[in-house]
Formats: structure tokens, sequence, C-alpha cells
């Protein structure tokens, strides 16, 4: 019940956030504003303002229930004024078409699926190796947590932190809540920019292929970030198309917020931010180049303003704002976070992330492979983007053409030099060529696609095959939806514990329970195994054998004494070695504690068999197991000591 | 039916085929008994 009371506290508190952005804006009394669309603008300058006020809670230690308690009253409470307003002119309920009566039930099926999926404990890897792991820290804490590890620690978090958030007040039911809240948020700004060009069937049907594409089922409900960024992405294109299209500075700096919420919660942000500023510049148009510096000055010191907090947060703990891609050039506050050379073992974990080559030609085949094709580097198959996108090209060039002459000053224009730039950069630049990196861009991609494709289908005649193809898009979507609800909903059926559900999700998740059981807050347990980073209530230490540098994982860099000696620096007394069935481990970690247990240094102190989970979604561990094992480790041994710190 | 509208019902229909064949493996191993 507290669950559902703070996500509703904290809905109202981003929606009422960003409603007084956009009141301030000057934005939020455009009386051609439907209430979905103010609604969909409030929840993305919401989320993000949302984050950065609970940045500065944490920033001071007060990440707490009453402080959290009282910001989020009063953020409900300033955007009252503007909904009064707003709601007064809500249109009364016309008559519903059969086709728009289809569509909500099937928006009401897809929300039933999406709850049963949102009050289950949270298995996916990603969001329990950090998403969720980090924000249960910070809301344990009250504070900002730094976790010295690349990629997935020292990163932006802007929404880790609304997690944190309502995590203080709610628990853990109420961070998997909030996530399906705020996947449907960005369903919600999607609907109520389409309903500018598109009727309430058309967009809605447009939302709902968004909410149901597999990439979008299988991240809103885990703590993933992409689809909730969609947000940012699809606000910060509108908002600037409208600034350049006479909408004026209030749209510049809703942009550049949201572009910086954008940087706030991802580094890939850092990238969208440049290519919307570089659009801005870029876009062919009659606008003049000085005003568009004036507004490219605008949308920086916004975008910086709203993103600039991690960055800081970064520098602070580190020295580089970004690690550690600025390590070997900035003095770095200690050195052996990230040592001079690391950064060439480091890009080893890139390896399993590419699979095509780095040309032109790939960049163009790219959406094409990933949606027909995929190598299993795009994890693309079960999680990829759906046939939607790639179905509307034909219809959306005939619909360019058709309005070729209106195409430049449209305020969706903007989107295909932003979209462009970012996937070329992001291409040849950019370490992984996951499909995931690109979701945030798909409801962009979706409205712009959607409607050019929808004019194009009325003036070539071809509406019947663009609407069956809608049509089976989503029932196939939804099937494969069914298919990955199905162990949830079978959750709440047959009443299954919170303990029995991890055990046959993730891999080892019974090991950690022991761990939990058997270890105090005093001893602190070095691993291997990410996904159990959440589920540990001791202290731990993620042994990452490429993101980590604080117990040097590179071959032949460290004895079994360096090892140890790095283990005695950081507090760990234990170790929890998981090895394929009754095996030991080969890893650095492992054959560490094996020396120091033939040394007299480390005793295993419980040995037990866990299910090897190769899929949450079919529910299976293909029979085979995996061996855990806890080991205490003496890092202060004598037969250590002569070589430790050598 | 224009041109225009045969070619849309064959894009369409080749898109959903294209993307469903690779899912085979899966919708064969759900249906099994």
């Amino acid at each position: 019940m507290m669950a559902v009371v703070a996500v509703l506290l904290f809905s109202l508190a981003g929606l009422g956030c960003g409603g007084a952005v956009l009141d301030l804006l000057g934005l939020g009394r455009n009386r051609n504003m439907a209430v979905a669309e103010r609604l969909g603008w409030s929840a993305a300058l919401g989320l993000g303002g949302l984050g950065w006020l609970l940045f500065i809670l944490a920033a001071i230690s007060r990440l707490r229930p009453l402080p959290v308690l009282l910001l989020v009253v009063i953020l409900a409470t300033a955007g009252y004024p503007g909904w009064r307003r707003s709601l007064a002119t809500l249109p009364k309920p016309a008559n519903l078409s059969w086709l728009m009566m289809a569509l909500l039930a099937t928006a009401a099926l897809v929300a039933v699926l999406a709850m049963a999926e949102a009050v289950a404990p949270p298995t996916d890897g990603d969001s329990l190796a950090y998403h969720f792991a980090l924000a249960r820290q910070m809301a344990d804490t009250g504070a900002l947590v730094f976790v010295p590890r690349a990629i997935d620690g020292a990163v932006p978090l802007l929404l880790q932190i609304t997690y944190a958030g309502v995590r203080v007040l709610g628990g853990e039911m109420a961070m998997t809540l909030w996530c399906t809240v705020t996947a449907w948020a960005s369903a919600l700004l999607l609907y109520g920019l389409a309903r500018r060009w598109l009727s309430s069937a058309w967009s809605l049907a447009l939302a709902l292929v968004w909410l149901s594409i597999p990439a979008v089922v299988y991240g809103a409900n885990s703590g993933q970030v992409e689809v909730r960024i969609a947000l940012f992405v699809l606000a910060g294109t509108v908002a600037l198309g409208r600034a350049m299209t006479g909408g004026g500075m209030g749209w510049v700096i809703a942009a550049g917020l949201a572009a910086g919420f954008f940087m706030a919660s991802k580094y890939t942000g850092l990238l969208f931010a440049f290519a919307l500023g570089a659009s801005l510049l870029l876009m062919p148009g009659k606008m003049p180049l000085m005003a568009r510096l004036r507004f490219a000055v605008v949308f920086s010191v916004a975008a910086l303003v709203a993103g600039v907090q991690w960055y800081g947060w970064n520098w602070f703990n580190t020295g580089d704002p970004v690690f550690p891609m600025l390590a070997r050039w900035l003095p770095m506050r200690d050195p052996a976070l990230w040592p001079p050379g690391f950064e060439s073992w480091s890009v080893g974990w890139t390896e399993g992330e590419t699979a095509v080559p780095r040309t032109l030609a790939w960049l163009m085949a790219y959406p094409l492979a990933a949606t027909f094709a995929p190598p299993p580097q795009f994890e693309a198959g079960r999680v990829g983007w759906g046939p939607l996108v790639i179905m509307l090209i034909p219809f959306a060039l005939a619909g360019l053409w058709h309005r070729r002459a209106r195409v430049v000053g449209h305020p969706l224009a903007i989107a295909l030099p932003m979209l462009v730039l970012f996937a070329a950069i992001w291409f040849f630049a950019g370490p992984s060529q996951r499909v995931r990196h690109y979701v945030p861009f798909l409801p962009v991609v979706l409205l712009a696609g959607g409607i050019a494709a929808h004019r194009g289908a009325v003036h070539f005649g071809a509406t019947r095959p663009l609407t069956a193809g809608f049509a089976v898009v989503l029932v196939l979507q939804l099937a494969g939806e069914a298919v990955y609800a199905k162990r949830y909903v079978t959750r709440l059926a047959g009443g299954q514990s919170r303990e029995e559900f991890l055990r046959r999700s993730i891999s080892a998740a019974d090991a950690a329970a022991w761990v939990n059981a058997h270890l105090g807050s005093e001893e602190r347990v070095v691993h291997e195994i990410r996904q159990i980073n959440y589920l540990l209530d001791v202290p731990y230490y993620l042994f990452h054998s490429y993101q980590q540098a604080l117990i040097d994982p590179r071959p032949g860099m460290l004895d079994t004494a360096g090892v140890a000696a790095a283990m005695a620096r950081l507090g760990i007394t234990h170790a929890l070695e998981v090895a394929p069935n009754s095996t030991h481990s080969n890893s650095v970690m492992g054959s560490t504690v094996q020396a120091m247990g033939v040394m007299g240094c480390a005793r295993v102190i419980h040995e037990q068999v866990t299910p090897d989970i190769t899929s949450r979604t079919l529910d299976h561990s293909g029979g085979s197991t995996l061996t855990a094992r806890v080991w205490a480790l003496d890092t202060g041994c004598p037969a250590l000591t002569p070589r430790v710190g050598r | 039916m224009s041109v225009a509208n045969v070619l849309a019902w064959l894009w369409v229909i080749g898109v959903v085929a294209g993307w469903l064949i690779q899912f085979r493996p899966l919708i064969e191993g759900i249906l099994a008994p």
C-alpha cells in the first residue's frame, strides 16, 4: 500500500514540477496545448526536475522519508494552478468509435500485464547489478554514493536517484512501480504530441506500438534507463523544433533542460545534446545565423544547468568528470582508481558488444540487420525494436515527397539531422552496437515517421495496408508481451514468495541469501556475479574483470599476496566464488582464493549447488547448475605477510 | 487496386514475415507440447 501511495505522490510531484516549469517558461498557458500533451510535457520536465532536486537532497545526506515527503508535497502543490486551468479546458467525452474502443481495451490489457510485471521483485541483470543496486545504496544511506567502477558505477544517475527517492518512501515495490509509470509517461508524451498532427486513434496506436516494442517491454519495469530517457529525447527534439518554427525562447530552454536531463541520465546524453545543438545550427531554413547562435547559447546553458550535477560528482570523487574517459589526461584524486595503461585492458569488455565493421555501408544497413537478422551482440532478437520502424519507411518517404515543399519548416524536421548525427557518431565512435542505445530515439522516429507515413498513405491511397500493418505489428508485439508477462502472472496467481521468485530467476540468488543470513555489516564480501549486488544486505565489492582497478584484474599484475593486499585495503573479509558444476573458478579472484586456501589463508565455510538461469522469460535453467562457495579470508595471514604490499 | 496499394501490401507482408522468421525456434519451443 505504501508503495502505491509513494508512486502516486511521486507522479503528482513530477507532474507538478514539470507543470510549474512549463508555466515559468510561458509554455503552459498555450491554449492549443491539450491536456494529454500538457501531461506529457510535464512528465518529461518533471521527471528530470525531480531527479535534479533529489540529487541536492542526497548531496546533503537528507534522502530520508521526511525531507523526501516534504519535497514531493511541495512539488505536487506547485503545479496546482496550472492543473486547475488545464483541467477546466478538458473536452467533454465524445462518442468513441469502435476502433478507439478497441485500442483503449488493448491499452487496458497492456496496463494489466505491465502492472503484473511492475509489482514483482526486480530480476533484470543490469538493474540488479547497478540501476537498482545503486538506488538501494543511496536509499539505505540517505546520501549520494560513489562506486569507483567504469560504465555502471561512476556514471550519471539522475533516474536512479528518483528510484532511490521513491524507495525511501515506499520500498522495493515502489521502485519497480515507478519505473513502469515513468515508462508509460513516455507513451503519454508520444500520444499528446502525435495528437497535434494525427487522429486520436492513430496517436493511440503509435503509443501502444511503442509500449509493446520488445525492447520497451523488457526495459519498462526494469531499472534500465533507455525507455525513460525517451521522454527527454522526444521533449528536447520537439521543443527545439518548435522554437525554430516560431515558438520562441521558452521552447529553447525546455529543449536545453531535456537535453541536460538526458546528459544527467547516461553518458550518451552528451552526444544527444551535441547532435541536437548542432542540428539547430545546421538545419536549412530562413532563421538568421545570429538568432541561431543566440538559441544555441541559451540551449547550452539550460543543458548545463540541468545536466552538470553528476559530472561534478564524478570529478569530485575521481578528478575525471566523465570517469574514466579522461583519466589519461587529468590529474586523478587516487591513481589506483584507473592506473596508467588500464584503459587498453578495460576495452576488453567491448569485445562482446560489436559485431559488424564500422563502415558507412554497415551504418546504413544497421536498422535492417537489427530488425531482420541481428547478430547476438546487437541484443536485438527477443528484445529488439520490432518491425514497425522499417515498415514505415516507404510510406514515410512517400509522405515526405508529397509534402516536400513544407518539410523544412516543420517542427519535427530537426529530428532528421539529430538522428543522423547521433547514429553516425555512436556507430563510428561508440563502444557498443546494442540496439538498446538507440531505444530512446524510437519515439521520435515513430512520431515523425508515423506522421509522414500517414500523409503518404493517404495521398497514395494506401491507408489500408498501413492500418493492417499497424494492427499486425501490435498483435504480434502484444503476443510477445504476453509471453514475457507469463511468469509474472504465474507468480501472482500462485502466490510465489519473493525468495522463490528470485531463486527461479537469478543465478546464485540463494547463495546471496545464505550470505545475508550468515554474514554481518562488519564484514565485506567480494564476488564476481554482478546480478547479486542488489540482493546483498551486507557490504560487498564487485570484482569486475574490466571496469574496476582497485583490485587489479590484469593477468600477471598481482600475485596472490598482491590481490590479498588489495582486498585487505578494501576491507574484504569473505569471497563468494561461483563456478560451473563442482569446478573452481579460474578467474583472478577464484585463483586467488584457491591459492590462499592452499596457503592456509582462506577456508570454505559454505558450499551449495545453485541453478544456472539461462532465460528468465522462458523460465528454464537448461538443467545446468553452478557451485557457490563462500570463503572466509584471512588477508593478514602470516603466509601472505612477507609479500603484502610488494 | 492501384499499383501503390499492391506494393504497399507486399511490403507490409514482407516486413512482418521477415521479422517473424527469426523467432521460429522460439515460437516452436513455446508451441511444443
